[in-house]
């Protein structure tokens, strides 16, 4: 059985995994790799030329 | 209703600055040519219906490299509101060459007269009133750096949207002749307002502009060139350019006045007889990075380093460990939360203090003018291995992270080229495999800024001996670009942008911990604390160890194959190279996070010899998906991509494995049966390098 405070650690970790999540899958979306440090604010295609997302 | 500028002008004029002072972006400022590679785009300050777009700088209109085509096709065929045209007024000559071929056109066009400033300095002066007449544009004088003129600009522009262009120069009386037959022989088989434009392409013999007419009047505007040509006794291109020097050459002698200045040696002049001296600069540079690795590694950043690993390691983990305790948290939550979380996380921002310490520098020497000067010097290497100082610039972007290093390719002509520097940029350590440079110097060398400096060195000569190799293959020889680059004049870093670039690489990274790395330590905890039936185990008996024991044995002639934690930090990294450091820091978390406890571990663990062939393999294998993903998007095909992947790892691996095994004869316990395999993968190498037809046993591959 899951006690109280394992219970609530686990909610606010479950919380982070998710946020990280889609922070990563926002950045990949929006048009960024995500790792790419010139990429503006994670705005991907729409401000940077260099992002791969971009047509050639 | 939305209007559409588009901001034009000569590489290195000041272009991206103003792009960001008229729309309020922060987009990346670069003191060499290249930076903007393609077109973007951004909202007029306080107007926020009319729309800036940034194109690439370019020196004249005609379609010689991607970023004139880019350039020349967005106004010809979009065809924008008005144009402002950033003009160096440093450099007037040059960037008038453009100006004129711009107001041909016909879309109403602003003259930013930028740099200013740096014409007073020194001692000229522009009679702006005349020079406006002359060209019959608009021209503000700016001064982007410093926002000078910016709103000036912005009005001028604004008020031109809807005017009429004004159509250009008037040339000598015999090539307004031929620009006449020529209007006339394409008339109506263009849009009226670019027929002058067309009418001097053609005379220019532009194959580009040529597609875009009707092939019915081909054989007419044929018999004009080859007239003119014939009475000009010189080749087309030459005549136009020749007509457009000599009146750009009278409108300066009747707008500048030089007064008596005299060309005197500048304190920039002074400093690249040093630096950018056939002796010397390639010295100097070695120095400078040594002194930066220096101050950033050794000193003021591993001070900064330790300082947080101390907190890290003996005051956040042991209150996160006791306060999960206290509130009676389940074991493996506490060891979710401490060794997974905060160790692996924990293990990577350590290094902040370092890399923060790193940006600030590199974007002070890129900033002040340095930079372009090494893409300078490096050219003169780079153009003996078939290469150009074009490519050194992808490695210089390259240096804060692949994935634009890889992008910047696109801005070289040659194919071969391009494509070789694609496939070789990440060679040298972008910013994430930083903190594996330094885990590694500080686990097994004192901190030394040689290693940082040795892989720099091994990176370079990858690339170098991969422009030689590749070439041989035959989809992948030619010969290297032209590299025409503005030295800039040594400046005082503007330091809000510094500021700025600093902060935004450092916020880089820590996002890049808090996501990507944080996702990867929570997995590995999963595998490294479970077994294959989901039962609690110590990390030996885990998932992990299972996959690590596996793939370690891969490993083994390189001297870290021993245990499978070296594997696994392997093959984390593959997603985001900063997952070495989080990978291990939860692996080795029962040692203390980061620091010292980490690198005592990994110090043990590991011989020096062994240590530095991981860290070479994982500074020259696969990169990160992401670097992986942008090779696809320049080579264009995962065919090729797949190749160049495996091009990268085989090099990486012969590289550590040669390192490593010749290293244990002169460091370590003495010869491994591997050296023989290192003996053959180093002959081998040599071949493919000193042969002429290495590959000539795999014709077919080659013709492919």
């Amino acid at each position: 059985m899951l006690n109280a405070a394992t219970l609530l650690v686990g909610l606010a970790v479950l919380a982070v995994v998710i946020l990280a999540s889609y922070s990563v899958y926002k950045t990949i979306r929006g048009g960024g790799c995500g790792s790419c440090s010139e990429c503006p604010k994670g705005k991907g295609r729409q401000t940077c030329d260099r992002c791969p997302k971009n047509e050639r | 209703m939305t209007a559409r500028i588009a901001l034009i002008g000569n590489p290195n004029s000041g272009k991206t600055t103003m792009f960001n002072k008229l729309t309020g972006s922060s987009q990346r400022v670069g003191n060499w040519p290249g930076v903007t590679v393609e077109r973007k785009e951004g909202w007029l300050k306080n107007k926020e219906d009319i729309m800036v777009v940034d194109l690439p700088g370019i020196y004249s209109l005609s379609p010689y490299s991607p970023e004139e085509i880019v350039s020349r096709d967005f106004l010809l065929n979009s065809r924008p509101d008005a144009v402002i045209n950033i003009v160096d007024a440093s450099n007037l000559e040059r960037n008038l060459y453009l100006t004129t071929q711009i107001i041909e056109i016909g879309i109403p066009t602003v003259i930013a007269l930028n740099m200013m400033d740096v014409v007073s300095k020194q001692g000229y002066k522009i009679n702006v009133g005349k020079l406006s007449e002359a060209l019959g544009c608009t021209i503000v004088e700016t001064a982007a750096l410093k926002g000078d003129g910016i709103e000036e600009l912005t009005e001028a522009v604004v008020s031109t949207i809807g005017a009429k262009g004004s159509g250009g120069l008037t040339f000598s009386r015999t090539m307004e002749e031929y620009v006449s037959r020529m209007e006339e022989a394409i008339h109506g088989k263009v849009p009226e307002e670019t027929v002058r434009w067309y009418a001097l392409k053609l005379l220019e013999r532009d194959e580009k502009a040529k597609k875009d007419i009707d092939p019915d009047v081909w054989d007419k505007t044929e018999t004009i060139v080859s007239s003119m040509e014939e009475r000009k006794d010189n080749d087309a291109d030459g005549i136009v350019a020749e007509e457009r020097y000599s009146q750009i050459g009278k409108i300066i002698n009747d707008t500048v006045d030089k007064g008596n200045v005299k060309r005197e040696e500048t304190r920039s002049d002074r400093i690249d007889r040093v630096v950018t001296s056939r002796w010397l600069g390639i010295p100097v540079f070695i120095m400078i990075m040594f002194a930066i690795y220096f101050v950033a590694i050794e000193t003021i950043g591993g001070w900064g380093t330790d300082m947080l690993n101390d907190y890290i390691g003996n005051t956040l983990m042991p209150a996160a460990e006791k306060w999960l305790t206290d509130a009676n948290a389940a074991d493996w939550m506490v060891g979710l939360v401490v060794n997974g979380i905060i160790a692996g996380v924990g293990a990577v921002i350590g290094f902040l203090p370092q890399m923060a310490v790193l940006f600030l520098i590199l974007v002070l020497l890129e900033e002040c003018g340095y930079m372009s000067r090494v893409a300078f010097i490096m050219d003169h290497v780079f153009r003996k291995f078939g290469l150009s100082g074009k490519s050194f610039i992808s490695v210089l972007v390259g240096m804060g992270c692949g994935v634009p290093g890889i992008m910047s390719s696109r801005s070289i002509e040659g194919k071969a080229e391009r494509r070789i520097t694609a496939m070789t940029v990440t060679f040298i350590p972008c910013s994430a495999k930083l903190p594996v440079i330094a885990l590694i110097a500080g686990a097994l060398f004192g901190q030394s800024a040689f290693v940082a400096i040795s892989v720099y060195a091994f990176g370079i000569i990858s690339i170098l001996s991969s422009g030689i190799i590749l070439k041989k293959w035959k989809s992948l020889s030619g010969t290297p670009s032209p590299f025409i680059m503005e030295l800039p004049p040594y400046h005082v870093p503007h330091m809000l942008s510094v500021v700025r670039s600093t902060l935004e690489r450092a916020w880089s990274f820590v996002k890049m911990a808090g996501t990507f790395v944080l996702l990867a330590c929570v997995a590995v905890w999963l595998l490294s604390s479970f077994d294959w039936g989901f039962r609690m185990v110590d990390a030996g008996d885990s998932m992990l160890a299972d996959i690590g024991n596996v793939l370690r044995y891969v490993f083994v002639p390189l001297g870290f194959g021993d245990d499978w934690q070296f594997a696994t930090a392997t093959m984390t990294g593959l997603a985001a190279k900063e997952n070495i450091v989080g990978t291990m820091g939860v692996l080795f978390s029962s040692g203390g996070v980061g620091g010292e406890g980490l690198w005592n571990i990994v110090g043990s663990m590991l011989t020096q010899a062994g240590g530095y062939s991981f860290l070479l393999f994982n500074m020259m294998c696969a990169p990160c998906f992401a670097a992986i993903g942008a090779m696809r998007a320049e080579l264009g095909s995962w065919k090729d991509t797949g190749k160049a992947v495996l091009y990268q790892c085989t090099l990486a691996y012969t590289l550590s494995l040669v390192v490593y095994q010749f290293a244990t004869i002169f460091f370590g316990n003495g010869p491994e049966w591997w050296l023989i395999l290192a003996i053959a993968a180093l002959a081998t190498s040599i071949y493919i390098i000193v042969s002429k037809k290495p590959f000539g046993f795999l014709r077919r591959g080659q013709d492919a």
